[in-house]
């Protein structure tokens, strides 16, 4: 399978730390400059300046860990994450993590059903059950694919 | 699965890094293969086997499955 990540390449990198750092900026300006009886325009400030401030994180963040590594470990880094050991791991934690998510799910659904919360009861059930339908109909499509 | 690629790789005097650049993998793919934690898939099995020019049953020994 193909990496087609885009967070590998640091032209990529830094042009998402600059749009983040502008909508940020602009977004963190116009919240300032606005009046405050503008709720629309300040609920979309606010709305850039946080879309601004994830994009800034994660180019950040990347271009970072890229320079402390140096680029031939940094290549290696993202290989070992996209190689066929890479996906394997990646798809071994992608499982822990939906098991963790459903007991997650059917911890929350038995709080709410000891507090007498019937509708959060009854959401915890239904997304129970979809992911049971979910998994059953994806087992059938990938058994009759592969 | 047993493997003898740390021998094979020694014996030809390959560096991990360079073993791993040549397969398409990361080094560290290479040090789990060696230290057999991890198994390969049949297309890279195949690619270890080009490369060390030699039959996969000569670089893997699945005995211990077959007698599982």
């Amino acid at each position: 399978m193909k990496n087609t990540s885009k967070l590998n390449n640091p032209r990529y990198l830094k042009g998402l730390l600059i749009v983040g750092l502008v909508l940020m900026a602009a977004g963190a300006a116009a919240g300032y400059l606005l009046p405050l009886d503008a709720h629309l325009a300040t609920t979309i400030a606010g709305m850039a300046s946080g879309v601004g401030s994830s994009f800034a994180l994660i180019g950040g963040v990347f271009l970072f860990r890229r320079w402390r590594l140096g680029e031939v470990r940094a290549r290696d880094a993202e290989l070992a994450m996209t190689d066929e050991r890479g996906l394997a791991v990646a798809y071994k934690a992608q499982n822990v993590a939906a098991v963790a998510a459903v007991f997650a799910m059917i911890a929350i659904m038995l709080a709410a059903l000891v507090r007498g919360d019937e509708f959060y009861a009854l959401m915890g059930s239904v997304l129970l059950i979809a992911v049971a339908l979910i998994k059953l109909a994806a087992w059938h499509i990938y058994n009759r694919k592969m | 699965m047993k493997n003898r690629l740390e021998e094979l790789r020694k014996q030809q005097g390959i560096r991990q890094e360079d073993l791993a650049q040549a397969l398409g993998v990361s080094r560290q793919t290479v040090i789990s293969l060696e230290k057999g934690k991890y198994n390969p898939s049949l297309s890279l099995a195949f690619k270890l086997a080009r490369y060390f020019c030699m039959p996969i049953e000569e670089i893997f020994d699945d005995s211990d499955e077959r007698e599982a």
